[in-house]
């Protein structure tokens, strides 16, 4: 399984199929299906949830929040990196390093 | 003039002009004007509940009021219910995903419609609008297919039916409902959009051939197109009389919205005998909800006094403290065949409502239980019945002259 450490530029990361979701003050709701929980996503992490729903690569993402946030890159890398983790060790987003997805 | 002006509540004209907020500035004047005086506010939440509003007033007052006009108590209850709201529908809208997956696995063809698929499509978010229940439809031939995944899901059918009973209640009616073991869902299964007696107009055969794929959580559903959708939500409004502003503001929001091919629409409603209940629909979004049409849509609007008329009892009963939330039946049938154009299409509703087979949760079937053999004398106890109930409300309002 692939972890935040292993998160390269390349790293493709799609939000999970077994997670709804919705905005509620300008803050993101999502319940996994499987499990029953509730989340709760801040305006950072609902932008980064709102463009995974795609499937994109780390670097992608890190470059659409580089264009929306007055961060610098190494923060925005560290953070999303932390991000993307967490949602990936609830189940909420799925994290792979292959060339090409299917 | 409007008799009835007295009646009219400021919480009621609160809920209003939140309707019309989006597009009418006056609207916004009046809704700070009328926050501004002390409205009763317990009264404003009971009928933002009730009229399935409570997402819109809260981002109405959010965004319009200031921040001291509105109690602080107010707007934590409003806060506590959108969330209450919300987290409701992800379940509903999990749930309605995992039964589309097992209909599908099972081969069934199935299009959600109301519900998540209509929150998700008009507002891009399921928590901007109230629902209670999900609708799906799915063709006639795979109804049977559609009801043993719903029983191999655990859910319970709402009443169980000889087999004559069924094959009769699946020939006359248009949806049966199913709820989960726990209760927290209501699943509708739909083969029709109305049932016989209504003549409802828009036939599930017809659309099945417009249907398009949106995408509902990143997942691609099929979904009405725009213009079945826009005449369902307006016939659906006239069979219950529009008594709820939320069907109001999901039409308006459907135009606002979403592109619409005006004279496609008009043709299909001419076509259908759906043109009235369109142009009372229309007329309500643009009254209610300060929705602004086309020129050449706005004429169509006008030439109908019938739909103004209809319309003005709606807006009316909408403002009125008066009119409880529980119309009678028969006013709400009367209402519905003013909404229908063609004489025959009013003829025959009125005939099928007394001469019907009931349905399992009407007065009829809870006062006469026969068995299969004697269901034709349903067709004279059911108008001995109403003639029996109106002949006395009548005999009781002379009384009170």
């Amino acid at each position: 399984m692939t972890t935040a450490e292993d998160i390269v530029m390349t790293t493709r990361i799609l939000a999970s199929d077994k997670v709804v979701g919705c905005e509620i003050d300008g803050e993101i709701v999502l319940l996994h299906l499987d499990t029953g929980t509730y989340f709760g996503l801040n305006p950072v992490g609902a932008e980064i949830w709102n463009f995974v729903r795609d499937e994109r690569s780390f670097e992608e993402i890190r470059d659409h929040l580089l264009s929306l946030y007055n961060v610098t890159p190494a923060r925005c890398e560290s953070e999303v990196k932390a991000l993307v983790g967490k949602l990936a060790s609830q189940g909420l987003v799925a994290i792979h390093n292959h060339e090409v997805s299917q | 003039m409007n008799s009835s002006a007295t009646t009219w509540t400021p919480e009621r004209k609160i809920l209003l002009a939140c309707a019309a907020a989006g597009n009418d500035e006056s609207a916004r004047a009046e809704l700070c004007m009328l926050v501004a005086r002390s409205p009763d506010w317990n009264g404003i939440l009971t009928n933002a509940e009730s009229h399935g509003v409570i997402p819109l007033l809260r981002a109405r007052l959010d965004e319009l009021c200031p921040a001291d006009a509105v109690p602080a108590a107010v707007r934590r209850h409003l806060r506590r219910a959108c969330l209450s709201s919300a987290t409701q529908n992800l379940r509903m809208t999990g749930e309605l995903l995992n039964i589309l997956q097992a209909l599908e696995e099972a081969g069934i063809e199935a299009v959600p419609f109301k519900g998540p698929a209509l929150a998700s499509q008009l507002f891009g978010n399921v928590a901007q609008r109230q629902f209670r229940d999900l609708d799906i439809l799915v063709r006639p031939g795979q109804i049977s297919a559609a009801i043993e995944v719903m029983l191999s899901r655990g859910y319970l059918k709402e009443f169980e039916l000889t087999a004559v009973r069924e094959a009769e209640y699946l020939r006359s009616e248009h949806a049966l409902q199913f709820h989960s073991p726990s209760g927290e869902f209501i699943v509708e299964i739909h083969w029709n959009f109305g049932s016989r007696y209504q003549a409802f107009p828009l036939t599930a055969a017809a659309v099945w051939e417009r249907l398009r794929v949106v995408s509902l959580q990143g997942r691609s559903i099929r979904a009405l197109s725009n213009e079945d959708l826009c005449i369902y939500l307006c016939l659906h409004g006239a069979k219950h009389g529009w008594d709820r502003l939320e069907w109001i503001c999901s039409l308006a929001q459907l135009m606002r919205t979403q592109p619409l091919d005006w004279p496609l629409l008009f043709r299909q409603a001419v076509e259908s005998g759906a043109l009235r209940a369109l142009r009372l629909g229309l007329l309500l979004a643009k009254q209610i909800c300060a929705v602004s049409f086309p020129a050449t849509v706005a004429s169509q609007l006008s030439a109908d006094p019938i739909a103004a008329s209809l319309a003005s009892q709606v807006k009316e009963r909408l403002l009125s403290s008066a009119e409880s939330q529980q119309v009678p039946e028969i006013r709400r049938q009367a209402f519905y065949i003013r909404t229908r154009e063609r004489l025959t299409d009013r003829a025959r509703i009125l005939l099928l409502y007394w001469f019907r087979i009931p349905h399992p949760h009407s007065r009829d079937w809870e006062l006469f239980r026969l068995p299969d053999s004697l269901s034709f004398l349903y067709y004279l106890l059911r108008p001995l019945r109403l003639l029996g109930n109106h002949g006395l409300r009548l005999l009781q309002r002379q009384d009170s002259i």
